[in-house]
């Protein structure tokens, strides 16, 4: 039985490639790799250009399809543009569907998400935002999440993870944090764009699961950072501590930008091995996490994530090959004492 | 059955001595049918996370997680499933610099 994702991912060989990486096994070999299917899919292809690498064209995937803002539950092809246009005024749209030889019907979505530079994750960026790519000089790189305040004071800070900003909790106050992170090139002569300010400390055991969040915070001067979220261009809208099995999160980070995830696991408590000094590692237990689907990789830690409404639930930390982890923002915004800076 | 509250009160209370089986890597909850992703109505288990599961023949008896675990309830006990889940080691999620570690996973 063919799965529809099987199908849309040979279709999306197709589309860009002219030619299928590989037949899921779902579907019948000999079909599709027949001269006459290759021949097929060779031209589809090449009709496709303008709608996979024409101008404004970001990339192209496979995910759920949209209408009107809302989820269908039908999983499509999509096209990610920087923005919509009407129709009319494209000389070659999107076609609604697709068809190579057999594998007809493939259902298309065009999905907005503004410009993306792919390099603008790890490069120097200023103004600076959430989802880039920052770290203290020891580390080799991480994601800004958001932006807090504290006590009601005008001063504004970076929010991400200990490990990313304090060097597992390594660091001094007053350390630089660099934007590029060190393993994009950043030096602290140059690219320092906060100063480490106060992190929570891990408590080390070899049981139990006392620890809630892997955060810190460094100060940043407000003219070196804008507030919206990379790639959503709007800091988050608040904040929900309202988190549900099945719930779809969303973040962006300074390695795999914007991406989508669904929780899995509200009671989470797991443990990971940080430095307790230079070269001695040591269990952290935490608990009350949340697992979702992989929707990260490495440098993505510190991402805020976000509810479907945009309304900050977590902050990203860590990973597995199938898994992503997150701390609930309450949790974080408590333990290190401040506001999220929200804003619409 | 074991209701979503009873779990999460299993996942609490043995949490401790789940973790202190090999290759464990984290203790939670979900609903023992997949598919059952809302509500309470469907039997939860205790999910333990493991970094790489192993067949059960070969592991000595200590080394094999336990079925069920129980909580206590008002007249008597309540046997809560646990599932084992294969979730790879979970890591802190900085840009990992040395690419494979050992167990064949691209760490973070």
């Amino acid at each position: 039985m063919a799965t529809i994702s099987d199908r849309l991912e040979l279709a999306l060989d197709c589309v860009t490639d002219g030619r299928p990486s590989r037949v899921p096994r779902s579907l019948p070999t000999e079909e599709f790799t027949t001269e006459a299917f290759r021949a097929e899919a060779a031209a589809v292809a090449e009709r496709a250009v303008p709608w996979t690498v024409g101008s404004g064209v970001q990339g192209v995937g496979i995910g759920e399809k949209v209408t009107e803002g809302q989820p269908t539950g039908e999983l499509a092809l999509r096209v990610y543009v920087d923005r919509k246009h009407p129709k009319a005024r494209i000389d070659n749209p999107v076609p609604d569907q697709v068809d190579v030889g057999d594998l007809r019907g493939v259902i298309t979505d065009v999905i907005a998400i503004g410009p993306v530079e792919a390099e603008l994750f790890v490069d120097r960026t200023r103004p600076c935002m959430p989802g880039c790519g920052i770290g203290h000089p020891k580390v080799s790189a991480g994601t800004l999440g958001a932006f807090v305040r504290r006590n009601g004071n005008d001063a504004l800070f970076a929010l991400s993870n200990a490990h990313v900003l304090a060097d597992d909790g390594l660091a001094a106050r007053g350390d630089p944090v660099l934007q590029p992170a060190a393993d994009d090139g950043g030096h602290d002569a140059t690219d320092t764009i906060a100063l480490l300010e106060d992190f929570v400390p891990f408590e080390f055991g070899d049981t139990g699961f006392p620890n809630l969040v892997d955060a810190a915070i460094a100060r940043v001067e407000g003219h070196l950072v804008d507030l919206a979220i990379r790639l959503l261009g709007r800091p988050p809208a608040g904040i929900t501590t309202n988190v549900r099995r099945g719930m779809r999160v969303h973040k962006v980070g300074r390695t795999t930008d914007l991406t989508t995830g669904i929780i899995q696991d509200v009671h989470l408590r797991l443990s990971m091995m940080y430095r307790r000094a230079a070269h001695d590692r040591a269990r952290v237990g935490f608990r009350d996490q949340v697992l979702c689907t992989r929707f990260t990789q490495g440098g993505d830690s510190g991402s805020l994530v976000l509810s479907s409404s945009n309304r900050a639930v977590g902050l990203h930390f860590a990973g597995s090959p199938s898994s992503s982890v997150f701390n609930r923002i309450g949790h974080v915004l408590e333990t290190l004492d401040v506001d999220l800076v929200v804003g619409e | 059955m074991a209701t979503a509250r009873q779990a999460t009160r299993a996942a609490q209370m043995h949490a401790e001595e789940l973790s202190a089986y090999p290759n464990v890597v984290a203790i939670g909850t979900r609903p023992v049918d997949a598919s059952a992703t809302k509500g309470t109505e469907a039997e939860h288990a205790v999910a333990v996370y493991v970094s790489r599961k192993v067949p059960g023949e070969q592991l000595d008896d200590e080394e094999r997680l336990p079925a069920y675990v129980e909580v206590p309830e008002p007249g008597g006990t309540e046997r809560v499933p646990v599932v084992v889940v294969e979730s790879g080691v979970i890591e802190p999620e900085a840009e990992d610099t040395t690419a494979v570690r050992d167990q064949g996973y691209t760490s973070e």
